[in-house]
C-alpha cells in the first residue's frame, strides 16, 4: 500500500470513529484573532524567528508569517502565542 | 490576567538575552524541556524574553549544546526588591508599625454624624451618647447599636424612629422627629391628669372635651388652679353620690396673660476696635495631646479667635483622631463710648422687638402692649407691660379618690 493510500485509509477509518482529526492527525491547530494575534497548538518547534517573519514546523506542514513587530507571547510543548501585526500567513 | 502578572511578580523572573550559534534550536530546547519562556522578541543579533529564576538555573546544559550564550538583562519582581533593601530594617518596622496603629486605630469611633434632629440639638444627643459610653473614642465593639436605637426613643419621646449605623470608623445617627407637640405627649400618657393653669390671667375661650370644667370664661385664675377635673362624679336621683369615674382631662383654654417687660441699657459701653493686623496659627491635635507650633506667639493685645478643624479620613468613612486646627486671631482694643439718646432709643426698641417676636413665635397673640423709656442716673431702664392671649394648659395628675370610702360616707349619711 502506497502512503498515499494508508493516509486515505486512516482518514476515512478516522471520519467513520468521529474522532478528533487534530488528536489522531496530529494536524496543527490554527486559531487566528483579527490580524494580530494568533494561537498555535500541536506545532513541533520554531525554524526561523526574526522580528517581520516566523517559520514553524507542524508535523506535516510548514506555516510561515510575515508581519510587522512579531512577538511571542509564550509557547509551551504544546501551543505557541504569536502577536504582532500580520500581513500573510502561509502553508508549505 | 492581571492576577498572572501579579504571580509572576511575587516570584520574580529574569530577563535574559541570549545570543550565539544556533538559538531557534535553543527556543525548541526550552519548549520540548517544558521550560516556560514568555514575551519572546527577536532583537539585534538574538533573542530577548523572560524566565523565571529556576529555569534559568537548568539552562547550562542546552547553552553548551546549542552553543549558545544567555546573560541576564534585568531581573523583576519581589524577592529582588525585597533583597536590594535587605538592610532597611528601621523602615520596614515603621511600615509594620504603621500599619498596626492604623488597624488598632480603626477600631474605635472617631466621628459621629447625626442626621434628621430639629428639636434635639446635636450636643443633646452627644451628651446621650456619652452617658451611654458610646462617644468619640469608644471601641466599636463595645457598642449595641440596637440597645441604642431603643436607648434613644425610650429617653426622648419626640424620637420615632431611630438608627444607629458604623461604617468604618464613622457613627450615623438617623432620627425622625415627631411633629406633634409636648403636650400631646402628656395628655396620651397612661396617667390619668387634670389640667392647671401654667400662668395666671383671665380666661377668654374655653372648649372642654373631656373632664369636669371647674372655671369658665371670664373667670380670674391664678397659677397652678385647677380648670378641668379628670374627675367626674355620678349622682343619683336623689343627689347622693354614686361613685367618680376618672378620665384625662381635654380642653383648649385661652387667657388673657399679661407679661412685664423690662430691659436696662447702660449708656456708657465697651467697645472693640479691631485692629489690622489679623493672625492665623495651625495646631495639630493627636487624640487628646496638642502640638503646638513652637515659633509661634500670641498677639500682646486683646483678640477674637475662630477655630477650623479639620479631621484626617480616609474615604467616606475611615477617620482617625488627628485633627489640624486652624485658629484665627483677631487682636482689638477695648474702647470706651457713650451712646447718644437717639441710639439708645434705637437699641431699646430693637430689643423689644426681639422680645415681641419670641413672644409671637411661641405663639402668643399680642392685644395691648405699654412702654415707657426713663432715664436713671448714666442708664435708661426701660419697662411696659404687653397684654396678650395665649393658650394656658399644663397636666397635673388627678387625685384619686377611693370609692369604697365613699361608700362608706352615704351610709352613715343615711343614718
Amino acid at each position: 500500500m502506497s502512503k498515499q493510500k494508508s493516509f486515505k485509509f486512516r482518514e476515512q477509518v478516522i471520519e467513520q470513529l468521529e474522532l478528533p482529526k487534530d488528536f489522531v492527525l496530529k494536524d496543527a491547530l490554527v486559531t487566528i484573532t483579527g490580524r494580530r494575534e494568533l494561537l498555535i497548538e500541536n506545532y513541533k518547534g520554531i525554524l526561523i524567528y526574526e522580528d517581520s517573519f516566523i517559520k514553524i514546523q507542524a508535523k506535516n506542514c510548514r506555516i510561515v508569517i510575515t508581519g510587522t513587530h512579531l512577538t511571542i507571547d509564550y509557547y509551551t510543548n504544546e501551543e505557541m502565542k504569536i502577536t504582532g501585526f500580520f500581513q500573510q500567513i502561509q502553508y508549505e | 490576567m492581571f492576577f498572572i502578572s501579579f504571580l509572576k511578580y511575587l516570584r520574580g523572573y529574569l530577563v535574559v538575552y541570549l545570543s550565539g550559534y544556533a538559538p531557534e534550536r535553543f527556543l525548541n530546547m526550552c519548549g520540548k524541556r517544558d521550560i516556560l519562556i514568555w514575551n519572546l522578541k527577536a532583537v539585534e543579533d538574538g533573542y530577548q524574553f523572560c524566565m523565571s529564576v529556576d529555569a534559568y538555573k537548568s539552562l547550562r546544559p542546552i547553552l553548551r549544546k546549542t552553543k549558545t550564550k544567555a546573560k541576564i538583562i534585568k531581573k523583576v519582581g519581589l524577592p529582588f526588591y525585597l533583597f536590594r533593601y535587605r538592610k532597611r530594617k528601621v523602615f520596614v518596622a515603621g511600615m509594620l508599625l504603621f500599619f498596626c496603629l492604623l488597624i488598632r486605630v480603626s477600631g474605635f469611633v472617631w466621628n459621629i454624624e447625626i442626621i434628621g434632629n430639629s428639636y434635639l440639638s446635636e450636643d443633646t444627643i452627644i451628651r446621650f451618647l456619652e452617658e451611654e459610653d458610646a462617644d468619640f473614642g469608644t471601641p466599636i465593639s463595645k457598642i449595641n447599636c440596637a440597645k441604642l436605637e431603643e436607648k434613644l426613643r425610650s429617653t426622648y419621646p419626640e424620637v420615632i424612629w431611630a438608627s444607629v449605623k458604623i461604617y468604618g470608623t464613622k457613627m450615623t445617627i438617623e432620627l425622625q422627629e415627631s411633629l406633634l407637640s409636648e403636650e400631646f405627649y402628656q395628655s396620651d400618657s397612661d396617667e390619668i391628669s387634670d389640667i392647671i393653669a401654667a400662668k395666671d390671667g383671665v380666661i377668654t375661650d374655653m372648649i372642654t372635651r373631656h373632664g369636669t370644667p371647674l372655671v369658665s370664661v371670664g373667670s380670674e385664675i391664678k397659677k397652678g388652679d385647677i380648670l378641668v377635673s379628670g374627675e367626674l362624679v355620678l349622682y343619683s336621683d336623689y343627689g347622693e353620690i354614686l361613685d367618680y369615674l376618672y378620665e384625662s382631662a381635654d380642653a383648649d383654654i385661652i387667657a388673657q396673660v399679661q407679661y412685664e417687660y423690662s430691659d436696662k441699657i447702660s449708656k456708657k459701653y465697651q467697645d472693640k476696635e479691631y485692629l489690622e493686623e489679623e493672625k492665623m496659627n495651625y495646631v495639630l491635635q493627636i487624640g487628646d495631646i496638642l502640638i503646638h507650633n513652637p515659633f509661634w506667639k500670641a498677639p500682646e493685645n486683646l483678640y477674637d479667635s475662630s477655630v477650623e478643624n479639620m479631621q484626617l479620613c480616609f474615604g467616606q468613612n475611615y477617620y482617625f483622631p488627628i485633627y489640624l486646627k486652624k485658629i484665627r486671631y483677631y487682636p482689638y482694643k477695648l474702647v470706651e463710648k457713650e451712646y447718644t439718646e437717639e441710639e439708645i432709643k434705637q437699641i431699646a426698641e430693637k430689643h423689644y422687638r426681639k422680645y415681641l417676636q419670641n413672644l409671637e413665635e411661641k405663639g402668643i397673640q399680642i392685644i395691648q402692649k405699654n412702654v415707657m423709656i426713663k432715664k436713671v442716673g448714666y442708664s435708661y431702664l426701660v419697662t411696659g407691660s404687653i397684654m396678650a392671649r395665649e393658650s394656658i394648659v399644663a397636666y397635673q395628675p388627678t387625685v384619686t379618690q377611693n370609692t369604697d370610702q365613699t361608700e362608706g360616707n352615704i351610709e352613715n349619711e343615711s343614718d
